[in-house]
């Protein structure tokens, strides 16, 4: 066949078989998405309603607001139970993001100076122990036990901060390993600019090779916010009365209330949108985060 | 305290980060050890912790013998090698069709990439509800199919469990693909050439040059999502919550249970830091040996 | 005819790569395409072995249209630059790959592998992994595999530019040698004209995606059709010579300024190719005779500007007027800076160029 005509067939084989990937991929998250704007009777029905004949948003008009519109016409007790959820639902939002918020900070916080000590000190200069890239690997159930003792000891369960200190730890590692491998392409030179400017080495840092992260520490700090964000179990074992997140509040619901699927639908959907925003944001970087700046993608 | 000396820089740069390790990760750990060698058991009478009793390495020597944690540690084990296995082979594909240039492959990588940034605890929301009984999946198999297919797929075992690997595969395919594809385009282009001239096909090349170049990639990748696999939890807690029964009842999920359902701290704790052992050693030969010249 | 190429072109978007390349390479014949960096030799190479689609022309191999046919139906063999031997597999599969991949049987392959491994004398390696040898062995290699499979055509693009000069000395001999052996059909692909003098019987100098000239060695050096080509070949390199044709008393005069030249007999055939009386003159540093004292007509009184001893030889350059020029002489020969010397030269060893079109004239 002529080269130029197979050159073609291949890439319309290419073309289907990646849209068709798409597809894929998209579907799940479409059927969210379509399940919070329909109404209740299409939520689950035989056979299962594709795209939503009237679409509405009077599920996540129920989440902010606990509107009445559709719990006219029902029992007493559904009526009470759709309301009770309403009540908190803007909470779990509210709270995922004041926890992953200031998780990111304090990670990348600790995380960036103990980088940059690391990048230019090598290991003797900088101070973690334990293997950190080890430390990430271990499942967090192995270390909740003596955690969820610890908290409770102390008083910090089911607190902000109890569960952001958490956040950074198990994050920290990560923050580390990324900084550093963007603080190793900056060459030393440029600190020996600084301090040969009469910077100290502290000035060094924030003056001179700081600004120039500034993009590898965006990056970094948008994949851990969204780790933080998708955490589940610790706030699982953690949280619960007082701190509620979006996974838990999912949680809450399936074990039990199952019929909810239209607010519940909503409500993932809103949970979804910040990481899949950050991710698109940081998608050339997704490679260098999922594999601790092992491969600089 | 002089900041201009380097050893005092370092060790203050580090503070923080230390605080954090050791408060809740070092520490804990050490607590762990204690507790797993106790019979703390909260709820069976045992309130306090100076309550419980010393027992040494009994907890060791029961889960040995715990069907329950065998059996969460073997349905684990299936789901991550037969996970891990599916996520590989569609990773590569991908990777091959994104390979070249081509109209819209940003847009089109974005899209492929979704699913991996979808947060996993709704992950496992949205599969119930595709795998429910009267939902979409069942109703596209009965399209295809021709008649009406139900298959229990939250209610009988296998079904679940199945379904179970398929999310994980949904979820985490994507990052296989965007290493795999680091690695293939990384690769030296003349060695490919020159086979394409030897009379290799573009399979054949593949096959004998492309592939055998990628294996520390590849190496890579499959120790991250193995190391990743074996700690499901979100999507599994929020899709079948362990069940039917005990059919989807993976390893994290059943020292969540033993831990905080059933309250047997001691025993839940020997069987985490054996977890936890394990994992190590399997780090330290498995993944940052081979690995030690990259890194 | 073992390579024929009929106006063959490659742009690569706004940019034209090789333009309008036609030329023909005998059976058995050892040819160069030679040239400075970005001519498009490379290009061309790749669009002979395949790995690229011409934009337009055509690409016979043993007298068969080739142009639609993938590498692997093409019977060449590929030798590039950096070796791109198969790092992770042992010598003898590396040898062997070509076989295997046409499903040769194992005893056929086993024979021809040790008689290729012989004829290269890399016997001695051929258990060890390709990946940590060295530079020769690789590229015995490299030539190896592609040998093995009996190509009608040999592509070698700049196969010795990575080895020192000692090595790349021998390997040229060796390489010519075999290439007579085989009776192989060879495109040699060097920007180092040296290499191309010695090795091929012709050459075909590209330059800017342009085919300048295709000769035997000694045609090119000693009749080069334009400036680019004279100036290219010939180490070091030809002196130029601004000069203005003049007519004066019935004789034709090259003046370029401190001297002139008659040159009456020439007349006719340069105003037949000149675009006007702007002219350049081309002389050899070898063909330019230094002397200590003014010997005949033709001597050109010159200053010493530098000398560069180079052993056996000397390059020593000297300026005329307001031009420099370089002349080849023993290497006893001793002058010292800003001493004056004459020059000359024969006649018919100068070279005259327009000076727009750089196109040679004598």
């Amino acid at each position: 066949m002529n080269r130029r005509a197979s050159g073609i067939v291949r890439s319309l084989f290419r073309y289907a078989a990646v849209v068709f990937a798409c597809l894929l991929a998209l579907f799940p998250i479409y059927w969210m998405f379509s399940t919070s704007i329909k109404l209740p009777d299409e939520w689950v029905a035989t056979p299962s309603v594709w795209f939503p004949s009237k679409p509405v948003l009077i599920n996540y008009q129920f989440i902010f607001s606990g509107s009445y519109e559709y719990l006219i016409g029902r029992r007493p007790e559904e009526a009470t139970q759709f309301y009770s959820f309403a009540w908190s639902s803007m909470k779990p939002i509210f709270d995922s993001l004041i926890l992953s918020t200031f998780g990111t900070l304090i990670a990348l916080f600790a995380g960036t100076l103990s980088a940059y000590a690391l990048s230019r000190y090598g290991p003797k200069g900088a101070p973690p122990p334990v293997f950190p890239l080890m430390y990430r690997m271990f499942p967090p159930v192995a270390i909740i036990v003596p955690v969820v003792i610890m908290y409770a000891t102390l008083k910090l369960t089911d607190t902000y901060p109890g569960i952001i200190i958490l956040y950074s730890t198990l994050t920290v590692p990560l923050v580390l390993w990324l900084m550093k491998s963007f603080f190793d392409e900056i060459p030393r030179e440029i600190d020996e600019a600084a301090i040969l400017d009469g910077c100290s080495l502290f000035g060094a840092f924030y003056r001179g090779v700081l600004p120039l992260v500034k993009a590898g520490l965006a990056v970094t700090g948008l994949f851990i916010f969204m780790l933080d964000w998708s955490d589940f179990m610790g706030v699982l074992l953690l949280g619960g009365r007082n701190v509620v997140t979006i996974p838990l509040k999912l949680a809450e619901y399936t074990s039990g209330h199952g019929e909810l699927y239209g607010p519940m639908a909503a409500m993932g959907t809103i949970a979804v949108i910040p990481p899949l925003i950050f991710g698109i944001l940081i998608q050339k970087y997704l490679v260098r985060g999922f594999t601790f700046g092992a491969i600089k993608g | 305290m002089d900041l201009n000396n380097p050893k005092t820089f370092t060790r203050l740069f580090g503070l923080p980060m230390s605080a954090l390790l050791y408060f809740l990760g070092v520490f804990p750990l050490a607590l762990e050890v204690y507790v797993s060698l106790t019979d703390w058991y909260p709820i069976g009478g045992q309130q306090y912790f100076w309550d419980s009793r010393f027992i040494g390495l009994g907890n060791f020597v029961e889960y040995f013998q715990d069907p329950l944690f065998g059996g969460s540690i073997l349905r684990t084990v299936i789901v991550v090698v037969v996970a891990i296995s599916l996520e590989f082979v569609f990773g590569l594909i991908l990777a091959l069709l994104f390979m070249d240039r081509f109209r819209g492959k940003t847009i089109f990588t974005s899209i492929v990439l979704l699913p991996m940034m979808t947060v996993p605890a709704v992950t496992g929301y949205i599969f119930r509800m595709l795998f429910l009984y009267a939902g979409p999946v069942n109703d596209a198999l009965s399209a295809i199919a021709g008649t009406r297919v139900s298959v229990g797929w939250l209610t009988s075992a296998w079904p679940a469990l199945t379904s179970v690997i398929l999310m994980d595969v949904w979820q985490w395919t994507p990052l296989m693909f965007l290493i795999l594809l680091s690695g293939l385009l990384a690769l030296p282009q003349d060695p490919i050439n020159a086979a394409y001239v030897l009379g290799a096909s573009k399979w054949q090349a593949f096959r004998h040059i492309m592939l055998p170049m990628m294996k520390p990639i590849i190496l890579v990748g499959l120790v991250i999502r193995t190391m990743d696999a074996i700690k499901i939890f979100d999507g599994v807690f929020l899709m079948t919550h362990g069940g039917p029964g005990y059919s989807t009842q993976t390893l994290s999920l059943f020292l969540y249970e033993i831990g905080f359902k059933y309250m047997r701290l001691g025993y839940t704790a020997a069987m985490a830091l054996t977890v936890l052992v394990c994992l190590a050693l399997f780090t330290r030969y498995v993944a940052i040996k081979p690995l030690k010249p990259k890194v | 005819m073992g390579l024929r190429i009929e106006n063959l072109r490659k742009e690569f978007g706004e940019l034209v790569a090789v333009k309008d390349l036609s030329l023909t390479v005998e059976t058995g014949e050892f040819v160069s395409l030679l040239g400075p960096s970005g001519c498009g030799k490379s290009t061309t190479l790749n669009m002979i072995a395949g790995l690229l689609y011409p934009t337009s022309g055509r690409i016979f191999i043993d007298d068969v249209l080739v142009n639609e046919l993938p590498p692997r139906d093409r019977k060449i063999g590929l030798v590039f630059q950096n070796y791109a031997v198969f790092n992770h597999m042992t010598v003898y599969d590396n040898l062997a790959f070509g076989l295997k991949i046409r499903k040769t049987p194992s005893n056929e392959i086993d024979q021809r592998v040790k008689e290729v491994a012989d004829f290269l004398r890399i016997t001695d390696v051929m258990k060890r992994r390709a990946g940590g040898l060295r530079l020769d062995q690789l590229q015995r290699i490299a030539i190896g595999r592609s040998m093995i499979v009996r190509p009608d055509l040999f592509l070698l693009d700049e196969p010795l530019s990575n080895l020192d000069a000692a090595l790349r000395a021998v390997m040229r001999v060796e390489l010519k040698k075999m290439q007579k052996e085989l009776k192989q059909t060879v495109m040699y692909v060097t920007h180092d004209q040296l290499e191309a003098m010695t090795m091929s019987e012709r050459i075909a100098v590209m330059n800017k995606g342009e085919l300048q000239q295709y000769d035997t060695p000694t045609v090119i050096y000693h009749h080069p059709k334009n400036r680019f080509v004279a100036n290219f070949i010939g180490s070091p390199s030809m002196n130029f010579i601004d000069c203005s044709l003049l007519e004066k008393e019935g004789k034709a005069l090259l003046d370029a300024g401190v001297f002139t030249i008659d040159i009456t007999e020439f007349h006719e055939m340069i105003k037949a190719q000149v675009t006007s009386s702007e002219l350049v003159m081309g002389v050899r540093p070898e063909d330019i005779e230094i002397m200590n004292q003014p010997s005949g007509a033709g001597s050109v009184p010159t200053s010493v500007y530098l000398v560069e001893p180079l052993g056996a030889k000397s390059v020593v350059s000297v300026s005329i007027g307001n031009t420099i020029i370089k002349a080849l002489t023993p290497g006893a020969f001793k002058a010292g800076v800003g001493e004056t010397k004459w020059i000359r030269y024969e006649k018919d060893k100068i070279h005259i160029m327009d000076k727009k079109t750089g196109k040679v004239a004598v």
